[in-house]
C-alpha cells in the first residue's frame, strides 16, 4: 500500500467483498458478471471514497454503487440484456436444485432490472421503502409500485400456487409456460 | 406468502458456494488511482503542488481573454497562464442530444497549472461521461507525437515524471484539426475503466482521448470514462465546442470566512457543483440557471492549509454530545474532530444550518481547526444567500485567532520550497502573448 487512502480502501473492500459479491450475483444471476459489477463498484468506491467516508452507512453507500451500476448496465447494453433472458442463469446449483427454487429464481431473473433490484433490496438487503429509495435514487411511492408490479408479475410466472409457498420450499409453484413467458419481457 | 419466498429464494441464491473470485482490490486501485489521475483529483493538503498553486493563483489573476471570443466556434481562445480560484475557466459548449440539454459539471482539478471539469448528468454516482483537462499556456511540450505535461498528482513513492495529457504511455497520433489546430489521439487498453465479461465473451472498453492544442501553447485533453470507444467525430466535434476563458459565472460559496486574522486565501475549488433550486430542493443544473457551488476547496495562509468542505446535502446528523471528548459547541453548532487518515484530521458540524460542514488538514492543526472554525458563518441552501468571496475581508478583528508561528511565513519562500513542477508566470513564459 502505498497511501493510507489505499490501505483503508483495501481493508474495506477485503471484509466486504464476499458480501457485495452476493449481493452481485443476485443481480447478474451470473459469476462473471457479477465480478465485473463488483470490480467496477469497488472502482468507483476508490474514486469516491472521501464521500463514502462521510456517508451515514459506508456499506449502504458501496451498496448502492454495486446496484446503481448493474442498473446502468442493463440500461447500456440491449443486446446484452435480451442474450441474458434468453436462458436460464448461470447457477452456482449446490443445494438449490429443487424446482421450487428454479421457478422462483427464473421468476426473479425474468422481471425488468429495477423491479428485480428493488425486491433485492427489499427483501434481501431488509432495507425499508424509504432506504431502497435512496439506494435506487426515485421516491417512496416509486419504489411501493415497482413492489407491488414485481410482486404481480411473480404471481403471474408462478402460478396460483405462489401465495400459498412458505418456508417449506416444496410448497410453491409449477414451472411451466408462466415463467417462460416472464423470462422474455425482461 | 410470496414475500417469505422471495426472501429465501434470495437468501438461498446469495448462500450458494461462491466461485473463486475474479475481482482485485489491486486493480481496483490501480484503475482507481488512474481515473484520480486523470481527473487530477486534488484534495485539500494532499499534494505538496496545492500548496504552492495557493500562493500565486489569487495575485495573479486568471486569463487572458481575447474581447468577443466569449464563443468561439471557431477560432481559439486567449491561453490561460493561471487558472482563477473564483471562477471556473472552462464549459462544454455542445454534448450530444443523448446528454441532458443542460449538463452540469464539476471541476475535479483546479491548481494554477490545470483546469479539469467533468460533465455530470444527474445525482448519481457515475462518473460524468466526458472528462476536459485544460493546461495553463507553456506547461506542456510537444516533441514529434509525443506531448509531455506535468504530473501534478503523482503516487507517492514514485518518480514525478511527465505524463501524457490522456495519462496513457503510448505515443499520440496524428487525429483532425481542432478550430484549426494541431490534435492528437490517444487510445490504449491500459486505460480500461471497465471489463466486461459476460456471457463468456470479453470485451475491453478502450478510452480514446484526443489533446489538442486550444490555443497557443496551451494544450487540453477530452476522453470519456463511459462510452466504449466513442466515435472520434463525436470527440472532435465536442472539443471544437468546448468554451474557454473567465466568462463563466464566478464561483459560489455557502459558507463564509470572517473577520479571519492572517492572509489566508483561498485555493481553486477541487469540485464545484451547478446547483439550482428547484421548488424546495436542490438539483444540479446547467449553467445558466445555476449557481456553481464550491463544495470542496481548500484556504490557505501560504504556510498552513486547511481542507473546506461544505456540503448543501447533509448525509447525517450530528453525533456529537457536548461533554464528549473531542466534541465542542462553536457558535452553536456541534463540532466534533474525528481521524481521517493518519496524516488528516476533520473537524465535521454535520448540521450547520442545514449545511454538513467540515475542516480538514495536519493532526498538529487540529487546534487551529476549531479555531478557523468559529470564524465560519453558514449562508444555508439557498442560492441566493451565498457569497462569491468566501474570505470577507479581514478587519481590525475583534475576535483575533490566535498567531500560529507558520502563518506568517513568507508565500515566496513556500511557492519555491514546495513546487514540484515549473510553474512558469506571466511575466516569465516564453510563449507569445495570446493574439486577439
Amino acid at each position: 500500500m502505498t497511501q493510507p487512502r489505499d490501505a483503508e480502501f483495501a481493508d474495506f473492500v477485503a471484509t466486504r467483498e464476499a458480501s457485495l459479491r452476493r449481493l452481485a450475483i443476485l443481480l447478474c444471476q451470473d459469476w462473471h458478471r457479477a465480478d465485473d459489477l463488483v470490480q467496477a463498484a469497488i472502482t468507483k468506491l476508490y474514486v469516491h471514497w472521501r464521500k463514502a467516508k462521510a456517508a451515514d452507512s459506508m456499506d449502504a453507500y458501496v451498496r448502492a454503487i454495486v446496484v446503481r451500476e448493474f442498473l446502468d448496465e442493463r440500461r447500456s447494453s440491449w443486446i446484452r440484456r435480451v442474450t441474458l433472458t434468453s436462458q436460464l442463469p448461470d447457477r452456482a446449483a449446490a443445494g438449490l436444485d429443487t424446482e421450487t427454487s428454479l421457478d422462483m429464481r427464473a421468476a426473479l431473473a425474468g422481471l425488468p432490472p429495477r423491479q428485480h433490484a428493488t425486491l433485492i433490496l427489499r427483501f434481501y438487503c431488509d432495507l425499508s421503502v424509504e432506504q431502497t429509495a435512496q439506494v435506487l435514487g426515485c421516491t417512496s411511492g416509486t419504489i411501493k409500485s415497482q413492489t407491488a408490479k414485481a410482486l404481480t408479475s411473480l404471481r403471474i410466472a408462478l402460478g396460483p400456487d405462489a401465495d400459498t409457498a412458505d418456508a417449506d420450499s416444496s410448497g410453491v409453484a409449477h414451472r411451466g409456460s408462466h415463467v417462460e413467458k416472464g423470462l422474455n419481457h425482461a | 406468502m410470496l414475500e417469505q419466498s422471495i426472501a429465501r429464494a434470495l437468501q438461498e441464491m446469495a448462500d450458494s458456494g461462491q466461485p473463486h473470485s475474479r475481482v482485485s482490490i489491486q486493480q481496483a486501485l490501480r484503475d482507481g488511482r488512474a481515473r484520480l489521475r486523470r481527473r487530477r483529483l486534488m484534495r485539500a493538503a494532499g499534494v505538496p503542488v496545492l500548496a504552492a498553486a495557493a500562493v500565486s493563483v489569487v495575485a495573479v489573476g486568471s486569463i487572458s481573454l481575447p474581447p468577443g471570443s466569449h464563443r468561439h466556434a471557431h477560432g481559439p481562445a486567449g491561453t490561460a497562464r493561471r487558472f482563477s480560484a473564483l471562477a471556473p475557466y472552462a464549459t462544454f459548449g455542445w454534448l450530444p442530444a443523448k446528454e441532458p440539454a443542460a449538463p452540469s459539471q464539476q471541476a475535479d482539478l483546479a491548481t494554477d497549472n490545470t483546469w479539469g471539469t467533468i460533465d455530470r448528468t444527474v445525482e448519481t454516482l457515475d462518473d460524468g461521461p466526458w472528462a476536459l483537462s485544460v493546461y495553463a499556456a507553456g506547461i506542456c511540450h510537444r516533441a514529434g507525437n509525443q506531448i509531455d505535461c506535468p504530473n501534478d498528482n503523482p503516487l507517492p513513492g514514485q518518480p514525478n515524471e511527465p505524463v501524457h495529457p490522456c495519462g496513457s504511455d503510448d505515443a499520440e497520433v496524428q487525429a483532425p484539426l481542432v478550430n484549426g489546430r494541431q490534435a492528437f489521439w490517444e487510445h490504449n487498453v491500459d486505460q480500461v475503466t471497465t471489463v466486461k465479461n459476460g456471457q463468456g465473451q470479453s470485451s475491453v472498453s478502450h478510452m480514446r482521448c484526443l489533446t489538442w492544442e486550444y490555443a497557443p501553447g496551451g494544450w487540453a485533453s477530452l476522453s470519456n470514462f463511459g462510452v466504449i470507444n466513442p466515435d472520434k467525430r463525436l470527440v472532435v466535434q465536442i472539443a471544437s465546442k468546448i468554451q474557454f476563458g473567465g466568462r463563466q459565472p464566478s464561483f459560489k460559496f455557502a459558507a463564509q470566512f470572517r473577520n479571519l486574522p492572517g492572509k489566508w486565501r483561498v485555493v481553486p475549488p477541487a469540485s464545484f457543483y451547478l446547483m439550482r433550486r428547484v421548488g424546495s430542493k436542490l438539483r444540479y443544473m446547467g449553467i445558466e440557471h445555476g449557481a456553481l457551488l464550491a463544495q470542496d476547496f481548500t484556504i490557505t495562509d501560504g504556510a498552513t492549509t486547511l481542507g473546506v468542505d461544505v456540503n448543501v446535502f447533509p448525509t447525517k446528523s450530528s453525533e456529537c454530545v457536548t461533554g464528549q471528548p473531542g466534541c465542542r459547541v462553536i457558535n452553536d453548532y456541534h463540532v466534533s474532530a474525528r481521524k481521517l487518515t493518519s496524516t488528516q484530521e476533520m473537524i465535521e458540524a454535520p448540521d450547520a444550518d442545514n449545511l454538513w460542514v467540515s475542516l480538514s488538514g495536519s493532526p498538529q492543526d487540529l487546534g487551529l481547526l476549531f479555531r478557523v472554525f468559529a470564524h465560519m458563518t453558514m449562508l444555508g441552501r439557498n442560492p441566493a444567500a451565498w457569497t462569491t468571496q468566501p474570505i470577507a475581508t479581514p478587519s481590525t478583528s475583534s475576535h483575533p485567532l490566535p498567531t500560529q508561528p507558520a502563518s506568517t511565513s513568507p508565500l515566496p519562500t513556500q511557492q519555491a520550497s514546495t513546487s514540484p513542477v515549473p510553474t512558469p508566470s506571466a511575466s516569465t513564459s516564453p510563449l507569445p502573448t495570446p493574439s486577439a
